[in-house]
């Protein structure tokens, strides 16, 4: 949806517009391209689909922007919803070492409306205005850690009767959480305006977020980093059972690193979800009442917007409009009747 | 007073733009007035609270409403995806700035709650 200044529709024809030439293939692609990156893919997509259902648009056209089957009154793309995000997260199963602990990198495709750690890496317009924005979003999905699972070794008793040892080789068994977020655009963010305050209250929101993961890795990756620091290196073995194979199985249990690594992706997620339903981080800070409000349709500049961001108590108010006197004409100045 | 929350229609085509409207109604027989700047709503999923401006002048912040009369806000959804989207309204009973830290969620900060809308988007 566009939004420009409002003017008034006079009673004159408009002037004919000259025709263009029409562009070499290489001009329209290009065209093309420069559309969808100014208004977004839908709407580029909806505005081509209206003009081949018109037969303004050569069939030779259309290939080359692939926009897929089009029929009336639909689009192709993905729409970007108030809920941002779709279906409640699904943690998906992760790949394992030989010792069935888990490994790799940890990804869900679900972001956290906000959030950070690795700090502010940019800022584009809201997620939510449509037009495929995504500013607002945390970089990273919920429960996304990137793990290097730990490598078991161990050594039968030196002596009969005596215990076996194990340990984890170093450099294995490293659990890495970052976090990020890009911000929202000061001003114009395709049909919402957000102004200074409300820009910065959405980054304070994401900073909560990171703030949550933070407690969340405090919790159940801290303690195991510990764990395996603890045992790390054939100096540092841990004596259990009565074998090698022993050794390493009681190594394990203590270190305990799937449950540790679930329980930190369980609790990630379920703090930061942006639902349906909100997790707690955007509950409570949804319903603060300094949370970023939509105060409306407004004109900034000269220019509609569907929704102006600010925080509470909102813009500065203005004086109220003054009612005509009672009994006078509302037809204004020099009109007929 | 009653909070009635209305759309033009309860089906939608993914990539429509939703419209819904909160109506604050005067269900009594006698005048009633509320503060503008209490009411908040439509308020669509993921999206912030609607609310509205206040004006310089405290009295044009009070809207009277005689009996069986209406006082209405509207919102925008864009670009809807296929989802049930529930749109929630109500009344505060004080400005959210003075609510304090659990905002509209302590006991006691809102005085009258809509049936919440529920819309679908196919």
């Amino acid at each position: 949806m566009f939004h420009g200044p409002q003017t008034e529709l006079g009673a004159a024809p408009a002037p004919e517009r000259p025709r263009e030439r029409e562009p070499a293939a290489a001009d329209r692609a290009a065209t093309m391209l420069a559309l969808q990156h100014g208004v977004g893919n839908a709407i580029a997509s909806r505005f081509v689909a209206a003009l081949q259902q018109s037969g303004t648009v050569p069939a030779a056209m259309l290939p080359e922007i692939e926009v897929g089957p089009v029929e009336m009154g639909e689009f192709s793309g993905e729409p970007i919803t108030a809920e941002g995000h779709g279906e409640k997260p699904v943690l998906p199963e992760p790949a394992t070492n030989e010792f069935g602990e888990y490994e790799g990198e940890l990804q869900s495709d679900h972001k956290a409306c906000a959030f950070v750690d690795g700090g502010r890496i940019g800022e584009a317009a809201i997620y939510w205005s449509g037009g495929g924005g995504n500013g607002g979003l945390g970089q990273q999905g919920l429960g996304d850690i990137t793990l290097v699972a730990p490598v078991y070794d161990g050594a039968d008793p030196a002596a009969s009767g005596g215990q076996g040892t194990a340990w984890i080789q170093a450099g294995t068994g490293t659990l890495t959480v970052t976090r990020s977020f890009r911000g929202v655009l000061n001003g114009a963010n395709g049909t919402w305006w957000f102004t200074a305050a409300a820009r910065t209250r959405i980054d304070t929101h994401e900073r909560l977020h990171i703030a949550a993961t933070k407690v969340a890795h405090d919790t159940h990756i801290k303690p195991l980093e510990q764990r395996i620091a603890a045992h790390t290196g054939q100096a540092n073995a841990r004596a259990g059972g009565t074998t090698r194979a022993e050794a390493i199985a009681a190594l394990q249990t203590f270190i305990n690193w799937n449950t540790s690594v679930q329980a930190f992706r369980t609790e990630d997620t379920t703090k930061n979800t942006p639902g349906p339903p909100l997790g707690p981080v955007d509950a409570a800070d949804k319903a603060s009442g300094t949370y970023v409000t939509d105060y409306g349709a407004r004109s900034v500049g000269g220019t509609n917007y569907a929704h102006y961001a600010d925080v509470p108590p909102g813009p500065g108010p203005v004086p109220a409009p003054t009612p005509p006197a009672a009994g006078a004409s509302a037809a204004p100045a020099g009109a007929t009747h | 007073m009653r909070l009635l929350l209305e759309a033009p229609r309860t089906n939608w085509r993914a990539g429509e733009t939703i419209t819904a409207r909160l109506v604050v109604l005067n269900d009594g027989y006698e005048p009633i007035a509320f503060d503008r700047r209490l009411l908040m709503g439509p308020n669509f999923p993921g999206l912030p609270p609607a609310m509205e401006p206040g004006f310089a002048e405290e009295h044009a912040n009070h809207v009277i409403l005689n009996p069986f009369c209406l006082y209405g806000r509207e919102r925008i959804l864009e670009e809807a995806a296929p989802s049930t989207v529930e749109v929630t309204g109500l009344m505060l009973a004080r400005p959210l700035e003075e609510l304090g830290a659990e905002g509209f969620n302590a006991p006691g900060a809102v005085t009258e709650r809509a049936e919440p809308l529920r819309l679908t988007v196919r």
